[in-house]
């Protein structure tokens, strides 16, 4: 990053999160900068899809803080969350199988903060997922797994988020498409939209990620750089400890 | 004394039954009935807790085994001189029955324990939703079933002149009998099984627990408990409706099983005593009586509006109960510890 | 001749229940509630039928909707809590909530039955082509056919419809995208009083008396209907009501009346059959696993 620091767009502090009485998430923090991919990655249990529900405000944290753009959101609903500029993209894609293509995307506007300009959110949209496009009238279940995951992004983005939470979008995807996949998050990142990308494919977070944090135990352990992509011993030992 | 306290779960609630019914043989004669009414109806949520408690499924459907006892005991111990001429298409083996007080108790227990087990058989597949709804289902059939097959049952008639012998001795040893029986089970291994599978279902199956043959086994006691109480019942007032044993029962007996406190045998009693008493206050006050120089008379029908009100209180903002699903704590403890053997009961309903 | 004659009241009989089922089925969509106390609203219905006698007709409708909707708030705002509570909760909540309302009724109204007087002209029959049928009985009809009609189109052409379908399909990944749980509940709630609103005129009009048990009779077996049906998605539910009511219609009169009895029986027991071999309806396809947040 050059020029001055800007302020986070996204800062969690001191995160605490429970089931039960059990902690699955600890005195875990982390910043995100404008236009910033963070990657997370980390060990089954973790509680990286924890963190995701807390910023998404499905789960409440039982101690520490979530700012997004400088206001605390630890309190709120999810969709107030997504009103605020926030999107999620879940574990499984959960797209609404039973509708058609066009009505899921459709879904994703209820999150924008203002009326008006639908029809330019739809359009931008569809042309950065032409197949999206090519497929509206389809019944979501009929598409393939790396489609539906492509209509899942695409669902988020209609809303115009700021920040775009990512829970393990390749899963279950051959490597084909998930190289369709990142190039299309790429766009995603060119078009200014920060992201918090949880990923089971520690290499391809990496390599793709500004940054990559590491979660473990509901902790965080340690920070990598792109360049440690390639260093196959330093993402074992991060991911698994010493 | 190490003894009574390790079993203070079961000791400490019959210490509370015997004295309550104790204070209720002092006291007139329509309150001595009251009191032996709410007796029985302990017995009633205590075989509810049985499967409810123990298991975490909901049933709506026990109040037909009730049913199934009560009539059994009835028919069985109503005099065979009238039954023939009063119910004319009853069954001539039924009709020409006639037994002992003790045996009644026991075919009634027997009969509400068979019937359940064959209705437990596809019922325990259950749960939740599904559950609830299934057995409102066996409620609603069998309150049907006696209402209008008039071989079997008295159809939309009362049957009378059965012998009243369910007397304070008759229904606080069968309440103890009831509460002694459940406290068994639910420390026994198959209880433990059983709630083991309520907490934690996964880690119950694959610990060996065969979830549905636990649940049966449950369904079936509490089932034969039930009936029991429902001989008890019959032997109370000498006289069975098939009103008497449906709807407002059920809810009746949910009610206090809630209040209580699902998971726990303390629960059950305290929660029966408690909303029974209640209810017998409210149906005095139907009636007109003095409180000192107040004179209390509330319409027909706030009993049961009282009764609701306050369970749905109690279900909004204190779902687990007066008890909290736990059960009697032995009172003197020294250094903080409790060393009893309590059973330590599941906290409420959770998710099934 | 009677045999038509006994369908088309069976069809009028399915019609009601369909709606009834649909009510039911939108409560379960958006708050996965099996509504005990759904009928309840029905009785309500009727109740201020009873209570504005005297009135214009027009006024008695307008009133009788406009309660059974507060009513049906009140319930959206009393069972809210349990949104999130197990099923068995629910199920004891929503059963308490029935009962307390029906012996409210028991207190204010007594047991016996009122006279409700709500338009019993339409009971008059008219000939048709050599058929007798009452004129409610084509009203039933119509106005089920109208209203099921105007629900699915509100369903599945306006974005509350969608938002509404998205919340029952999947109802965390609705609020992720922004969808506001109140406002899907709530709207579900005032559909399904305003069906229940309908069904409660419909009924009045061809059971004179208004009785505490007015709507929990009409309540089980629509229960069976949507058990039976599919409770899950809203047309199976629907369909469900809609063969249950038929099947009672149908049943109900040309059963002798020493079975009739027992068709409470008959009904329920394939409830149960439904539950274990089909648990999700016979009406639905393929399963699907809901998550509520």
């Amino acid at each position: 990053m050059s020029g001055p620091v800007a302020r986070p767009i996204l800062r969690v502090s001191d995160l605490e999160v429970r089931y039960g009485g059990v902690p699955a998430v600890r005195g875990f923090g982390f910043e995100v900068y404008p236009g910033e991919v963070l990657g997370l990655i980390g060990p089954n249990g973790a509680g990286k899809t924890t963190t995701l529900f807390a910023i998404m405000g499905i789960l409440e944290p039982s101690g520490g803080e979530i700012e997004f753009e400088g206001s605390v959101i630890n309190r709120l609903p999810p969709e107030r969350i997504a009103r605020l500029g926030i999107a999620m993209v879940p574990e499984g894609r959960r797209i609404f199988s039973e509708f058609t293509v066009e009505e899921n995307v459709r879904l994703g506007l209820m999150g924008r903060a203002d009326a008006g300009g639908e029809a330019d959110d739809l359009d931008w949209v569809y042309s950065m997922f032409p197949i999206i496009d090519e497929f509206r009238s389809r019944t979501a279940g009929q598409l393939s797994g790396g489609q539906q995951q492509q209509l899942a992004i695409a669902r988020a983005l209609v809303s115009r988020p700021r920040l775009l939470l990512l829970d393990e979008p390749t899963l279950g995807l051959a490597p084909v498409i998930v190289d369709t996949l990142f190039e299309a998050l790429g766009q995603v990142r060119g078009r200014g939209v920060s992201m918090v990308l949880v990923e089971q494919r520690a290499q391809l977070a990496v390599q793709f990620a500004d940054r990559t944090i590491v979660m473990r135990d509901g902790e965080l352990v340690t920070s990598l750089e792109p360049s440690d992509a390639s260093d196959a011993d330093r993402l074992a030992n991060a991911y698994f400890g010493s | 004394m190490t003894l009574v306290r390790r079993h203070w779960t079961l000791i400490g609630p019959a210490l509370f039954v015997v004295v309550f019914a104790l204070g209720g043989r002092l006291t007139s004669g329509s309150i001595q009935l009251q009191v032996r009414s709410i007796l029985v109806t302990a017995c009633i949520v205590v075989a509810l807790h049985v499967f409810i408690g123990v298991s975490g499924v909901v049933s709506f459907g026990h109040i037909s085994f009730v049913a199934i006892g009560a009539f059994a005991a009835g028919i069985a111990t109503a005099p065979a001189e009238l039954k023939p001429t009063a119910f004319p298409d009853m069954f001539p083996f039924l009709a020409n029955l006639e037994i002992g007080n003790i045996a009644s108790l026991v075919l009634a227990a027997a009969i509400g324990g068979l019937y359940a087990f064959l209705v437990g058989i596809p019922i325990v597949r259950l749960s939740g939703l599904a559950a609830g709804i299934a057995t409102f289902a066996v409620l609603i059939i069998t309150n049907n079933v006696f209402r209008n097959w008039e071989a079997i049952g008295p159809g939309a008639k009362t049957l009378p002149q059965i012998p009243e012998t369910s007397d304070f001795l008759q229904v606080t040893v069968g309440l103890l009998a009831v509460m002694a029986i459940a406290y068994l089970y639910q420390t026994s291994r198959y209880g433990r099984m059983l709630r083991a599978t309520r907490e934690d279902p996964a880690a119950a199956r694959s610990s060996g627990v065969h979830i549905h043959r636990q649940r049966l086994a449950a369904f079936t006691l509490s089932g034969l408990l039930a009936g029991f109480a429902g001989g008890l019942l019959v032997h109370l007032v000498g006289s069975i409706t098939t009103n008497q044993v449906y709807l407002d029962l059920t809810f009746i007996t949910l009610a206090m099983l809630v209040i209580g406190g699902i998971g726990s045998l303390w629960g059950a009693v305290i929660g029966a005593v408690f909303i029974a008493t209640l209810n017998t206050v409210l149906f005095e006050a139907e009636n007109q009586f003095d409180l000192g120089p107040l004179s209390v008379d509330l319409p027909a029908g706030s009993r049961l509006v009282g009764l609701a009100v306050v369970m749905i209180l109690v279900l909004l903002f204190r779902p687990q109960g007066i008890t909290d699903g736990k059960e009697l704590r032995w009172p003197f403890t020294r250094d903080g510890a409790d060393r009893s053997k309590e059973v330590e009961a599941g906290v409420g309903m959770g998710r099934d | 001749m009677i045999l038509v004659q006994n369908l088309i009241d069976a069809i009028a009989l399915g019609a009601l229940f369909a709606l009834v089922a649909m009510g039911l089925g939108l409560m379960f969509g958006v708050m996965r509630l099996v509504n005990f106390a759904y009928g309840e609203l029905i009785t309500v219905g009727a109740y201020t039928l009873l209570l504005t006698s005297g009135q214009p007709e027009w006024v008695r409708v307008v009133a009788a909707l406009l309660v059974v909707v507060v009513f049906g708030l009140l319930m959206d705002v009393t069972f809210r809590p349990l949104r999130l509570a197990s099923p068995t909760t629910m199920l004891i909540a929503t059963f308490s909530v029935s009962f307390l309302l029906q012996n409210v009724a028991v207190l204010v109204f007594g047991t016996r039955g009122e006279a409700i007087g709500f338009l019993p002209v339409l009971n008059q029959a008219v000939d048709i082509g050599g058929l007798r049928i009452r004129w409610v009985t084509l009203v039933s009809i119509l106005i089920g056919a109208l209203l099921l009609g105007a629900t699915s189109l509100l369903l599945t052409r306006t974005t509350i419809g969608l938002q509404i379908r998205a919340a029952a399909a999947d109802f965390r990944m609705a609020r992720i995208l922004g969808v506001k749980a109140n406002t899907v509940i709530t709207t579900a709630f005032v559909g399904a009083a305003l069906l229940a609103g309908v069904v409660s005129l419909m009924l009045s009009i061809q059971r004179p008396l208004a009785t505490p048990t007015f709507g929990f009779l009409v309540i089980i077996p629509a229960l069976v209907g949507i058990v039976v049906g599919g409770m899950d998605r809203l047309v199976p539910a629907t369909l469900g009501g809609f063969a249950v009511g038929v099947a009672t219609g149908l049943l109900g009169n040309l059963l002798p009346s020493a079975q009739r009895v027992f068709l409470n029986t008959a009904l329920f027991l394939v409830v149960i059959i439904v539950l274990l071999i089909k648990p999700d309806g016979l009406f639905v396809r393929g399963r699907q696993t809901v998550e509520r947040l």
